[in-house]
């Protein structure tokens, strides 16, 4: 017995060895939060690359909406992209489910997921459209990224990249500039108060260093010409489940409860060589707050101001009631002045342009005519 | 040059005369066919945007707006030049203490003739006191909440020091149209908004889902007189037409439990709401509060703890009402019955259970929606929210285009079509009418909802679909696909040039040549 | 311009053209020698590379099998029930394997080829895939050594029913039982992308089993890799199942080298590996003993035989049947095709290669040598150009009429082969080497007893024959580089007196009957049969050449192999004509013009 609880004593002071993370002491930490003047929570989760060996990335993804949804983030306000399923993958051993860790303690693919875009949807155009909010009309409102200028946002991002590119679906690809443009129009429609970008892919720094709007905090897995690995695998299902980056992240997050007042510089301090085995990156000087100051629920979960008291009294009764003390009724208000509108003559959006490969197939068409007329 | 040699000479002088005429074609076909050919179908079409309208207009708008809100005075026949001189009183004073609201706004005072409904118009009416009858007797006024009039008690020491005017003023603009100036003023200097006052306020929309929600933490049975509810809540929403309208949803949840577990308090017997679990006390990843509809949803919780069943309340801790805000999101009331529930009774929440929390329902409302604090009047309340509203809404709109120009200017490879154009100039159109509508009639109803397709047209403008097809395709793309075709043309027509270049020189030189000899 | 010019006037002022002309068939012989030279090389550090995963997909060893201890037993009570009817018909051999894997829920039919007996296969559909690609997993009833495939089969069947067991194929599993590796697996193959009715979709990859009577332990695996016509599995799956093997601390070998030897992976191991392999390649389909590897070849079907050898050592029964497991997970694993890696490479060990580019040269220089000697032969025979197209006709219509020759045998000799009745296969096979052989000393050694023939070929002729013959296999062996690179090198290095005749003939004028037994030496040498007899006798030292004469014969019909076309279009007809030059060919030269040469240099 003895022997057994010294082991264990033991294993704490080597965890605490480890660097696990030093919970902030909630005084303390309130004393120098800045405010982050955000009152809503989105994320936009994306795994990029297909086929069964990236089971990984899939977990990756999965892990983080199962964190940011459990520290309080709305379905409706968390955009998933899965672009393959790989828990229903033919070689999956454990059919519908997803793990991100070879004790197969949590089910990722468990119950209640909400995947916005699935397989083939996950494409650059999408992507960007997502960020740019273009869209059809019709385009289903949990599909969108309906942000304001109140709204923080947590984008993650997954998959196989390289020097300022990021593959998507191994058919094309997103590059630095692309991101950092569709950023600057959210800027500019204000359409987020900020953004926290996390990339995890292999030489993933280069990818937010073409970034110019402001209140954008980054952080990537491994710096330009390094790889991002993998942390283990799970012998039974015979893939790596997860990436060092991501996994360290995880794994700090679990601790991490709705009302916690953990900082985001506490996350950081995880990003170490030795964790990752690839130099992380942190971008900050887009961004106006201290990282000392960011709670990591600013971004991770959905922790809302709330007003108490500031009731008005009889506001309804004197609405719904005329001077004499006779209740108006339900018909009564019909009668009141109904407002004119003034029409408009909405265009058509059909034949204003014409398609783009029209136009190149038509040009190649003619040079072609005229190669055959030179010779 | 030998003399046997002509015949050869003339045939080779023919050949390359041919041969200069071939390479002249297609160099001029070249030019005035391939290069436009290839300018049209590699660059990206770029409708020409009204700029220079659009910063204008964004630059100059609260110049060109004119709020001259009419004010209806009672006046007994024989005082008619009261008005004139109450208007300049309160001119004076208003222009003296806001400058910037100079020729933006101001208020019409004119005498009430004819039928004026008091629901409808402004309407001041003036009581005289008489100071005989009640010695302690002092000036007093009444904004009614009912409507938009006002009563003026005047003392005759007042009439007497002639300082109604004065009286007037201060009811005008303080008490009835305060809130409105300050926020213009406000908005005009365009001074920053006292934070937390704009962070409640959800984003305009020309229509709200509303959305009455009935959360219980088990799975027993309950009922709601909710129809009933929304009857009284009816004529409130019907105020606020001018502004903005509602489609209205209910429902009731079961097994809802809070994110945070709520303690149990021994002192008070009951269980306690911290202020600090009150910001993860929605709990958004289990209760389904989600509405696919576009359009943006204000929620209303009425929540209905177990304990109820225990006969022991749950109390928001500071909070009379046991209510609180979410702000840009809706309110949320902690529902504790006054009466223990009978075993396997249904359990029933009545019209005049559900009347206070509506109360409560329509204050949240009001704040949600931005609507100013004072004065009482919902009527008046809605008249300066919606005029705010509208000036906030020409500013955005004119701030979206500006941003839409912005971007096109400093993202060459985005596209810009005909679309964003037409909405564009459907935009600025509504604003401009919207302008006509206010400064013309003063018909702030419509010039709100002038507003309102002004801003839905700049956001269409802004987020037109096919703005994005180009951004992630470079050009390196682009030319990629023409290569193979220049390569090959490029090549023979050089060739062929530097021929008829070369040709040329051994030409000339050999006429030197010839001079020479010659 | 200039510089080139300098240089060509330099050259032309030393004379170094036409002392380049005189040294051409040194120069030719040294490339001879170099190529072999580069073999040797390959081995040395430095030279050779080490062999890695490329295709992310196939994630080897990065999953548990679980055919261990519990399957052991399995294993074993198959193996018992094999044992007891090792001496039935196959037929009902066959009927019991497939009533076992009927029960595992197998689909089963039979293949009839109408030779031997017919072929049972049977198919697992992949419970959740999508029904288009498949792994086979071949079991014949008979070894390569012709030993009965008790554990082969007893481990299939433990295997098949542990892969039924799973859920996780995305690929159907496909098990062969033929009666060996040879002809029945080759029909079944071809059958089955052609006229089987039970199909699982294309086989991507395929591994053939045998576990003779080894019993529970077995001391390492033998892999066999060589494809028909010089094509190679992909180096990924070789890889894949190498791996695998090493982390399940398997002793393994690859080209007959025990896996104590290989695993010293010293320079004269890796040398014996790599010409060991070279050898295998070249003979690869020419043996009725294969391993059955080369059946998948020519379908897109990446296929390798595993081989247990030994009955003592570390190794256990259920470790192998973990090789195919983890094997086939690793194809499982794959979106499609093998594309990344090599297709075409050289091993050393099993952990080491080299891939075509640092080993073509090789075959190149052979190649080189023969154009260079080809070119000696019409220059230094001292005949004129325009007497070389005078007797332009006569050389091409000789070189015609041979291969001719060449073609109407490249038919005839396998029909009447495999049209011989059976018990007379044997006969006929030794009556045609004979043949062969007879030619082979007539045209080498005839010479010799100087016969006075009417015919004769003038000087131009037999020069023109001679070379056009040498460059004919310098085009050969350069037609063959990369499809089958160790069938291009052996021949052009066996050629190789072939272009020693020329110079020979020169030197002839000093020491007449010394040259002339040179000559015929270097003929009788390098005739493609006597190499063959000589190879055939040394591989198979019971029926000796006419296993190998046999299989070079039959191997178009059984296996669509085409060694014998090379060999009896290109490489005797070349001989042939060398051959009938030095025949025919006229012996009155310039003496004086030749000695003088040969005292000058």
């Amino acid at each position: 017995m003895k022997f057994s609880s010294l082991i264990v004593l033991c294993c704490s002071v080597i965890s605490l060895a480890l660097g696990s993370p030093q919970v902030v002491n909630t005084d303390e930490a309130e004393t120098v939060i800045a405010k982050s003047g955000h009152t809503n929570n989105w994320a936009v989760l994306v795994s990029t690359s297909r086929f069964w060996f990236n089971y990984r990335h899939m977990a990756n993804v999965l892990s983080l909406y199962r964190t940011v949804k459990r520290l309080g983030i709305p379905d409706s306000q968390i955009i998933l992209m899965l672009s393959d399923d790989i828990a229903c993958n033919p070689r999956n051993a454990f059919p519908g489910t997803v793990f991100n860790n070879m004790d197969q303690a949590i089910d990722l693919y468990g119950d209640l997921i909400e995947v916005d875009y699935r397989g083939y949807e996950v494409t650059v155009e999408n992507f960007v459209r997502l960020l740019t909010d273009r869209w059809d009309p019709d385009h289903p409102r949990s599909k969108r990224l309906l942000t304001d200028e109140n709204s923080n946002i947590f984008i993650y991002l997954t998959g196989h990249g390289g020097n300022e590119f990021l593959k998507f679906q191994d058919a094309d690809e997103i590059g630095s500039y692309d991101i950092a443009d569709a950023f600057e129009q959210m800027h500019e429609k204000k359409r987020y108060n900020e953004i926290f970008f996390m990339i995890d892919t292999c030489q993933a720094n280069t990818m937010y260093e073409r970034f110019y709007s402001p209140n954008i905090l980054a952080v990537g897995s491994s710096q330009i010409e390094e790889s991002s690995y993998s942390h283990h695998s799970d012998m039974d299902i015979g893939v790596a489940v997860i990436d060092r980056f991501t996994y360290y992240t995880l794994d700090f997050l679990e601790k991490i409860k709705t009302n916690s007042k953990v900082t985001m510089d506490k996350l950081f301090d995880e990003y170490t060589f030795e964790n990752i085995h690839s130099t992380p990156g942190i971008r900050t000087d887009l961004f106006n707050r201290e990282v000392k100051d960011v709670l990591l629920t600013d971004f991770f979960g959905n922790v809302q101001d709330v007003v108490v008291d500031e009731v008005e009294d009889d506001l309804l009764y004197i609405s719904n009631h005329y001077a004499n003390g006779t209740q108006i009724t339900h018909d009564s208000h019909k009668t009141l002045k109904a407002i004119n509108r003034v029409a408009f003559d909405l265009p058509s959006t059909e034949g204003f342009s014409t398609s783009k490969q029209g136009k190149i197939i038509a040009g190649v068409f003619l040079a072609g005519l005229i190669l055959l007329f030179l010779k | 040059m030998t003399s046997p040699a002509t015949t050869t000479d003339s045939a080779r002088s023919n050949v390359t005369f041919i041969r200069r005429t071939i390479v002249a074609i297609v160099f001029v076909m070249l030019v005035s066919l391939g290069y436009p050919l290839v300018m049209s179908t590699t660059t990206v079409y770029r409708a020409e945007l009204p700029t220079q309208e659009v910063t204008t207009l964004a630059n100059n708008f609260k110049h060109e707006l004119h709020f001259r809100i009419p004010v209806f005075l009672d006046i007994p026949n024989g005082l008619e030049h009261f008005i004139s001189s109450a208007q300049s009183s309160v001119d004076e004073y208003l222009y003296a203490k806001h400058p910037e609201l100079k020729g933006f706004w101001g208020l019409d005072l004119q005498r009430l003739q004819g039928e004026k409904n008091e629901e409808e118009d402004y309407i001041l009416r003036f009581d005289i006191i008489d100071k005989d009858a009640n010695e302690d007797a002092s000036e007093s006024f009444f904004i009614s909440p009912f409507s938009r009039a006002t009563t003026l008690g005047l003392t005759t020491s007042l009439i007497n020091a002639n300082k109604v005017d004065e009286f007037l003023r201060i009811i005008l603009l303080d008490e009835i149209f305060g809130q409105e100036i300050q926020q213009l003023s406000n908005l005009v200097l365009e001074a920053p908004h006292p934070s937390l006052q704009t962070d409640v306020v959800i984003p305009y929309s020309p229509k709200y889902n509303v959305v009455f929600t009935l959360l219980t933490e088990n799975g027993k049975t309950i009922e709601w007189d909710i129809e009933k509810a929304i009857d009284l809540f009816q004529p409130a929403f019907h105020k606020l037409q001018h502004f903005t309208n509602f489609s209205i949803n209910t429902q009731i949840q079961y097994y809802s439990k809070p994110s945070t577990e709520i303690a149990f308090n021994e002192e008070q017997n009951s269980y306690i709401i911290t202020p600090e679990s009150l910001s993860t006390f929605i709990n958004f990843g289990d209760w389904n509060l989600i509405t696919h509809d576009i359009l943006p949803t204000i929620n209303f919780l009425v929540f209905f703890p177990e304990s109820n069943y225990d006969g022991i309340k749950t109390i928001i801790d500071k909070s009379s009402t046991n209510s609180f805000l979410v702000p840009q999101w809706g309110g949320v009331k902690i529902l504790n019955k006054d009466m223990p529930i009978l075993k396997d009774s249904t359990v029933s929440i009545h019209e005049d259970e559900l009347l206070p929390i509506m109360e409560i329902f329509t204050s949240q409302l009001y704040q949600l929606l931005g609507a100013p604090e004072a004065p009482k009047s919902p009527n008046i309340r809605v008249d300066i929210l919606s005029r705010i509203a509208f000036v906030k809404n020409i500013g955005k709109s004119l701030e979206t285009l500006k941003s839409l120009i912005k971007l096109t200017e400093s993202l060459n490879e985005i596209s810009v079509p005909e679309t964003t154009k037409n909405y564009v100039n459907l935009s600025l159109d509504a604003i401009k009418k919207s302008f006509a509508y206010l400064n013309n009639e003063q018909n702030y109803g419509l010039a709100m909802s002038l507003s309102a397709d002004a801003l839905k047209f700049s956001d269409k403008a802004f987020f037109e679909k096919e703005m994005v097809q180009q951004a992630y395709f470079p050009s390196e793309h682009k030319l990629a696909v023409f290569l193979p075709l220049l390569g090959p043309v490029g090549s023979i027509v050089f060739l062929g040039f530097l021929k008829v270049l070369l040709d040329r020189r051994k030409e000339k030189r050999d006429a030197v040549k010839r001079e020479k000899t010659e | 311009m200039a510089l080139a010019e300098t240089v060509l006037r330099k050259v032309h002022k030393l004379g170094l053209i036409p002392k380049a002309i005189k040294l051409l068939p040194v120069i030719s012989f040294v490339m001879a020698i170099a190529s072999i030279g580069w073999l040797l090389v390959l081995p040395l550090d430095g030279q050779y590379r080490n062999t890695y995963i490329s295709e992310n997909a196939l994630m080897p060893f990065q999953v548990n099998s679980y055919f261990r201890e519990s399957e052991w037993n399995i294993v074993r009570g198959y193996r018992e029930e094999v044992k007891k009817f090792e001496y039935d018909p196959i037929s009902s051999k066959a009927e019991v394997v497939e009533k076992w894997l009927n029960s595992f829920g197998y689909i089963t039919t039979y293949h009839h080829n109408g030779v031997t007996n017919d072929t049972l296969y049977a198919i697992l559909h992949a419970p959740r895939g999508d029904d288009t690609e498949a792994m086979v997993l071949a079991v014949p009833w008979y070894t390569s050594d012709k030993e009965h495939n008790e554990g082969g089969i007893a481990l299939a069947a433990a295997l098949a029913r542990y892969f039924s067991k799973m859920s996780i194929w995305s690929k159907n599993i496909i098990l062969v039982f033929p009666e060996t590796s040879h002809y029945p697996l080759r029909s079944w193959v071809e059958a089955y992308h052609t006229s089987l009715d039970q199909t699982a979709g294309s086989i991507e990859a395929a591994i053939v089993l045998e576990y003779g009577k080894n019993g529970d332990h077995f001391d390492y695996y033998e892999m066999f890799y060589e494809g028909l016509n010089g094509q190679l599995p992909n180096l990924d799956l070789l890889n894949t199942a190498n791996m695998i093997g090493f982390h399940e601390s398997l002793p393994s070998s690859i080209q007959g080298t025990p896996s104590h030897e290989i695993s010293k992976n010293t320079y004269f191991t890796r040398l014996r590996t790599l010409l060991r392999g070279i050898g295998s390649l070249t003979l690869s389909g020419l043996s009725r003993n294969t391993p059955g590897c080369e059946a998948f070849s020519g379908w897109q079907i990446q296929a390798f035989t595993i081989k247990a050898k030994g009955s003592n050592g570390p190794a256990d029964v259920t470790q192998l049947g973990r090789v195919v497991d983890s094997t086939f997970r690793s194809v499982n694993n794959l979106l499609e095709k093998f594309h990344q890696s090599f297709f075409f490479y050289l091993l050393l060990s099993t952990r080491n290669f080299v891939s075509i580019g640092t080993y073509l040269p090789a075959a190149v220089l052979v190649s080189i040598a023969f154009a260079l000697s080809s070119l000696g032969a019409v220059l230094n025979s001292g005949v004129k150009f325009d007497e070389y197209i005078g007797g332009l006709t006569t050389i091409l219509s000789t070189f015609f009429g041979i291969e001719l020759c060449g073609v109407v045998m490249a038919f005839s000799l396998p029909y009447i082969t495999i049209n011989a009745p059976k018990e007379f296969e044997d006969v006929t096979v030794f009556q045609i080497l004979c043949q062969f052989v007879l030619i082979n000393v007539a045209v080498s050694f005839s010479p010799l007893f100087n016969i006075k023939s009417k015919y004769k070929f003038n000087k131009a002729v037999k020069y023109g024959l001679i070379a056009l013959s040498l460059f004919f296999i310098s085009m050969l062996i350069m037609t063959l580089l990369i499809v089958h690179f160790a069938l291009a090198l052996i021949i052009g290095i066996l050629a190789v007196p072939l272009t020693f005749i020329q110079p020979l003939t020169l030197l002839r004028y000093v020491n007449e009957n010394k040259a002339q037994i040179k000559i015929s030496l270097c003929l009788f040498v390098s005739n493609p049969f006597f190499v063959l007899f000589i190879a055939g006798s040394y591989l198979d030292a019971e029926s000796g050449a006419v296993s190998l004469m046999r299989g070079l014969l039959t191997s178009w019909h059984e296996l669509q192999c085409w060694t014998w076309f090379v060999v009896i279009l290109g490489w005797f007809p070349a001989w042939l004509a060398i051959g009938l030059g030095v025949v025919f060919g006229e012996h009155e030269v310039d003496y004086s013009k030749a000695i003088n040469k040969l005292k000058s240099s």
